[in-house]
């Protein structure tokens, strides 16, 4: 009864144009009408919002949204682009692998999908048109690659979901997530080469003195440095996830105002601003999804899904399986922070409980299942119907939904070619934590 | 009603500014305090204030920021249904959206918010380490529901109100 009227009303919400965050508050809001007066679940509700979002993790988000517009705005995406290519000219369609390796780059530093695509897309969709490429195709290809970033750390998604989780290493998480991450962007490669030199796209890039490519690597390296500095300090011990992204917004002032001089004095009392009001739309939706989180423990159904999906089957395989194509599906039209606090509280248990089908620690599977559910939601926001990245590579390329999806098609199919073996294949997440944990201990 | 709106935005617009620059300042103490005992000097006490301070200050960033949000229309909604139809059906789905936020903003946020604060100040509730009253942490939550309130009501369907459009 309780779960019909929460979806129910959440669907009705959603489908009307309701904000995202509004309708699973409200949804959750209904929900709690079922069994309590409704003075006290609007006082359970508001109550929840607020205890979940004085976390300390979770103030590592604003942080890293200050810090990545502090280091995006000016030519961040100039600088990521200048390099990617020269370092890609011995490739035949260097630049579809120039646009590639600028999103990873860009997309790790800003830790935002939906501004890499707007930065690199605006810079590399023309040029590659310019460079004989189809437009379609090029716009498809930055959409695409704009998510990896996202698996990257520093990771917003990443923290989300370790929030919700509980009991894991943010320093694992993030460290857990660069393989997965490079190896979505890797997945694009060979069918974007293989489209290039089928169609004879792009013309040939002259190759760049050792100078230039001197020059390019010096102008990208302090930037890069703010990751390195982030998750290095965090490896080391130095300090938390969110100690270090307020080191990362001091790195970044400092890059921004005093090395790069693309930031003046008197904008950051708008990037602040702008960053409060990011974090506001994000933590709304938190905030909200968290009383939804509330009301599914509260009406026991992590235990009811994971006995009707129990009863389908006991292997570890079929259930990541499962889980993947729920996910995907949901993917489609669900926005990437709700997903994964909604999504994780109602299978992490039962994966939990399969983990040794897979020979690895329950422990061991909240990072491997973390990365997946990421993994899952970053191909999400790059599937028609709806799906941010999407439809700003389409307001870019100024082409319509329709005229992206016939080249984004092959393009879904490697990045879930990838997604499966970062499910199936839990070393590719647990290697690099490990490869540490070993390093520090001996 | 727009230019009260835009006076409180104006005032939003500081005050997140102002909040977030104290938020960075309080984790750079922690961080500091903290990287100076373990290698300079031990008689750097521990800080176990800024934690639960910047606990507070990102429920006021978050729910204040999300206000000034809902002002600027920047809350994602996706009308990929809704433009599918008819005039007719797309002004009733607009009304429909209205109610809904009217509801949850003055209803969940403002009413429950309201009653938390109450309940918290009745309790004489305070904080874990600076004992500051709850009650004073949670008026944050009516309070962003109140200005949400009122920027959805300026913004409501048939007028020219509202910042964003």
């Amino acid at each position: 009864m309780t779960l019909c009227v929460l979806a129910g009303t959440f669907l009705l919400m959603f489908l009307g144009s309701v904000p995202v965050s509004v309708a699973v508050g409200g949804a959750a809001f209904a929900a709690m009408l079922c069994t309590m007066p409704w003075d006290a679940a609007a006082t359970a509700a508001a109550h929840r919002m607020a205890t979940s979002l004085s976390s300390f993790t979770l103030l590592a988000i604003p942080f890293f949204i200050l810090a990545g517009t502090l280091v995006g705005r000016g030519g961040l995406a100039r600088r990521m682009i200048d390099f990617a290519r020269m370092v890609s000219w011995p490739v035949p369609g260097a630049l579809a692998l120039a646009d590639i390796l600028a999103c990873t780059l860009f997309g790790a530093v800003s830790g935002s999908a939906s501004a890499c695509t707007s930065a690199i897309g605006s810079f590399m969709i023309p040029a590659m048109e310019k460079d004989r490429y189809d437009r379609r195709f090029a716009a498809a290809l930055t959409v695409a690659a704009s998510g990896s970033g996202l698996l990257i750390p520093p990771s917003n998604a990443l923290i989300v979901y370790a929030m919700v989780a509980g009991g894991v290493s943010l320093t694992d998480l993030f460290l857990a997530g660069y393989v997965p991450g490079i190896l979505l962007a890797l997945s694009l490669l060979p069918g974007a080469l293989w489209v290039t030199i089928r169609n004879g796209y792009g013309t040939k890039v002259p190759r760049p003195t050792a100078r230039e490519l001197a020059r390019a690597t010096a102008a990208v390296l302090p930037s890069l440095g703010m990751i390195l500095l982030v998750v290095g300090g965090m490896v080391a011990g130095w300090f938390t996830a969110t100690e270090g992204a307020v080191v990362a917004v001091v790195y970044a002032l400092v890059l921004a105002v005093f090395v790069y001089r693309e930031v003046r004095w008197r904008e950051l009392p708008g990037i602040l601003l702008e960053t409060a009001s990011t974090t506001g739309v994000v933590f709304l939706m938190i905030g909200t999804s968290m009383a939804m989180a509330w009301v599914f423990s509260y009406a026991d159904v992590p235990r009811r899904i994971g006995e009707a999906l129990g009863g389908i089957t006991t292997n570890a395989y079929l259930m990541m399986l499962l889980i993947n194509v729920i996910l995907l599906l949901f993917g489609t039209f669900l926005d990437l922070t709700p997903a994964v606090l909604i999504f994780t509280p109602l299978f992490l248990p039962l994966m939990e409980r399969l983990a040794g089908g897979m020979g690895i620690t329950p422990d061991q599977m909240k990072y491997v299942f973390g990365i997946v559910m990421v993994f899952n939601n970053v191909i999400g926001l790059s599937t028609p119907p709806l799906g941010s990245t999407l439809f700003i590579g389409c307001g870019i390329a100024r082409i319509g939904l329709s005229e992206i999806t016939r080249p984004l098609l092959p393009m879904f199919a490697a990045m879930i070619a990838a997604l499966l073996l970062v499910s199936f294949v839990p070393a590719l997440s647990l290697w690099l934590p490990g490869l540490l944990k070993a390093a520090g201990k001996g | 009603m727009s230019r009260l709106c835009g006076i409180l935005e104006r005032g939003l617009r500081f005050l997140l500014a102002a909040l977030m620059v104290v938020l960075v300042l309080v984790v750079l103490v922690q961080v500091g305090a903290r990287l100076l005992s373990k290698y300079v000097t031990s008689s750097i006490p521990g800080t176990p204030w800024t934690e639960e301070v910047a606990g507070f200050l990102l429920i006021w960033v978050a729910l204040l920021g999300a206000a000034y949000a809902v002002r600027r229309r920047l809350h994602i909604a996706d009308d990929f249904f809704v433009k599918k139809m008819p005039p007719g059906g797309r002004r009733a789905a607009g009304w429909g959206v209205f109610a809904v936020e009217i509801l949850f903003f003055a209803g969940v946020l403002g009413f429950g918010g309201a009653r938390l604060v109450w309940i918290t100040v009745q309790l004489g509730q305070g904080s874990s380490v600076l004992h500051w009253p709850m009650g004073a942490v949670y008026a944050v939550i009516p309070l962003s529901g109140l200005l949400m309130t009122l920027f959805a009501v300026e913004a409501r369907p048939g007028s020219r109100g509202g910042a964003g459009s």
